[in-house]
């Protein structure tokens, strides 16, 4: 294992300095270096975003695990008092599934067991007021998560010792809640992508095929790893406004409405890679009882169902879905809405994450 | 400066039977110029991101003396009559860098559905303030340009409208220690800040309201 800085910046680099002809200089491959390792290992884009969370209970979003390219996620939250209250805490219990049902349970303070509370009279977006957690990936993979699955969940149990009741009294809240993967600093050779800068010493012939092929690989990094999560929403599985149909007929959720049976238009920015679409992956939480579901996604470039299959009532994963945006230059937007079907009893989502595969 | 293709112009896999990069190849400008390319596109849009997305649809009928003394610190949802009025919604930390080799931060864009509140014919504006601050910092505080649009031309039909924020040059954002105690070559700073939007109507009357929903957050490209 050797391991070397990520230069955090991006070196104006012309191409001129490639052309046909050109004398081959160290430099050139210490550019293409540098810039390989920050694509692929300091951008890491997917965002769990919880938003405010008013409802006690349990709260998912799904990810792709990128063990070796992403090594910590970071939890960070705000609380607030409405009213200053000494009783008024606040405990999270993190944990994290494969599609398995294999789990890790983050340690203290994440476990359940401390009670989070701000100070007093506090700003908004404070410091003071900020919870912080930092997860290591490896830990993940050391409690048995597999790294090979499409997707993990990240699961978030808040509990307050005086909840939220509108219009009335003191209580506590979380102002908002996310989590975002953490940019790598260093480069290291036993990580899957990453070149050492340093291979190209100056006067010296490129005699390992590997140095040529790692500035290739990093950029198969860059491109496969920095992934965007266009859509993540969240409600409390025991307390929250669940996103509900009863319809055997496709048709929007109750709780996704923007008016009568209009379906929530989401807007996103897709990150264009080449061609002309742009593909995602897509999961949610769910229960169904009495036979099976779906769930639909429609953009610009068509519709997208998985089918949720019959979880006697209990919550579930469901499998991941594939679709595509229509995205045929940088810039592009492209919009989506979350419908579905029930063919008996109702079908409820808890969450709904939608997220980048790139092709 | 941008990338030559503005796209990724794909290789064949490394260290496959076909990798232009195999042992006794010649090494010549095309591929070095391929993955300059690569590389360029690649920072420029792994530098944007998608950053939250609010459902609603929230009412929104309380005024704002001013987009400065917007009321940031009401941070409930508009259904709680005491405190509402307003809605509030904001990013969590965002990890910035710049866009590309453009030495620019990206822009911040929020793009929504939206329609104004409607006393006997006249149509209630509504205003988004957006704002940028550093993580810990209070919005109202933010030293970065605050920005607001108003809009008063539809009434009853949810209509799309976006407002992009340039956080411009000036911005120096917070540089917050991580340190993971596993991995001590692993420390640093990294520049963050949380991005805010605020909608309010002019109509200061719940019977009038407006309201806003699928409120989308994300970066953009600068310039």
């Amino acid at each position: 294992m050797t391991t070397a800085r990520v230069l955090e910046v991006v070196p104006f680099v012309s191409p001129d300095a490639y052309e046909t002809g050109r004398t081959v200089r160290a430099a050139h491959g210490v550019d293409l270096a540098n810039l390989a390792n920050f694509a692929a290992l300091g951008h890491p884009s997917q965002v769990l975003h919880f938003g405010k969370i008013l409802d006690e209970g349990t709260y998912s979003a799904y990810f792709t695990p990128l063990p070796g390219v992403v090594d910590y996620l970071v939890l960070a939250g705000w609380l607030q008092f409405k009213i200053y209250d000494t009783g008024a805490t606040c405990n999270l219990t993190i944990k994290v599934y494969d599609l398995s049902g294999n789990s890790y349970s983050a340690p203290a303070p994440f476990d359940g067991t401390f009670e989070f509370r701000p100070g007093r009279d506090v700003p908004r977006n404070d410091a003071a007021t900020s919870i912080q957690g930092i997860f290591s990936v490896d830990a993940m993979v050391a409690a048995g998560l597999d790294t090979s699955d499409d997707s993990w969940r990240f699961e978030v149990d808040v509990n307050y010792t005086v909840p939220y009741v509108p219009l009335v009294g003191p209580h506590i809240i979380l102002d908002g809640l996310t989590v975002f993967e953490l940019p790598r600093r260093t480069v290291n050779t036993a990580d899957p992508y990453g070149v050492l800068p340093g291979a190209f010493l100056p006067l010296a012939p490129i005699v390992d095929v590997g140095q040529v092929q790692g500035v290739l690989k990093a950029l198969e990094g860059a491109y496969n790893s920095s992934l965007r999560t266009y859509l993540s929403l969240a409600v409390s599985e025991e307390n929250g406004a669940l996103y509900t149909t009863q319809g055997a007929v496709d048709g929007s959720l109750d709780n996704l409405e923007e008016t009568g049976t209009t379906p929530i238009t989401f807007w996103c920015r897709p990150r264009y890679l080449r061609g002309t679409t742009s593909r995602f992956r897509f999961q949610v939480r769910y229960k169904v009882n009495g036979d099976d579901a779906e769930v639909k996604i429609t953009t610009a470039a068509g519709s997208y169902t998985i089918t949720l299959v019959d979880s006697g009532g209990a919550w579930a994963d469901s499998t991941v879905g594939t679709g595509y945006f229509t995205c045929t230059g940088p810039g592009d937007t492209d919009s989506m809405v979350v419908t579905g079907s029930a063919v008996a009893g109702a079908c409820t989502l808890s969450a709904i994450t939608v997220w980048e595969y790139p092709e | 400066m941008p990338s030559l293709l503005s796209r990724v112009l794909l290789v064949p896999t490394v260290g496959g039977a076909d990798c232009f990069a195999r042992a006794n190849q010649p090494l010549g400008a095309g591929l070095a110029q391929i993955a300059l390319n690569n590389a360029h596109h690649l920072l420029a849009e792994n530098s944007l991101r998608h950053l939250m997305t609010y459902p609603g649809p929230k009412e929104v009928w309380t005024n704002s003396a001013s987009n400065a003394e917007f009321p940031w610190d009401r941070y409930y949802d508009s259904t709680d009559g005491t405190g509402g009025g307003v809605l509030v919604v904001a990013t969590g930390p965002i990890v910035l860098r710049k866009y590309g080799d453009s030495g620019l931060w990206p822009k911040v864009t929020w793009k929504f559905r939206w329609h104004c509140g409607d006393n006997s014919g006249t149509k209630q504006k509504i205003t988004i303030v957006t704002q940028v601050a550093r993580w810990g910092e209070h919005p109202r505080n933010a030293s970065y340009s605050l920005q607001s649009t108003t809009y008063n031309d539809s009434d009853t039909t949810f209509v799309t409208a976006s407002l992009t924020t340039d956080l411009g040059v000036g911005l120096n954002t917070q540089s917050v220690p991580f340190n993971p105690a596993q991995d001590p070559a692993e420390s640093g700073t990294l520049p963050i800040m949380r991005a805010w939007a605020g909608f309010y109507c002019e109509a200061n009357n719940k019977s009038y309201s407006g309201e806003v929903a699928g409120v989308a957050c994300y970066l953009e490209e600068n310039p």
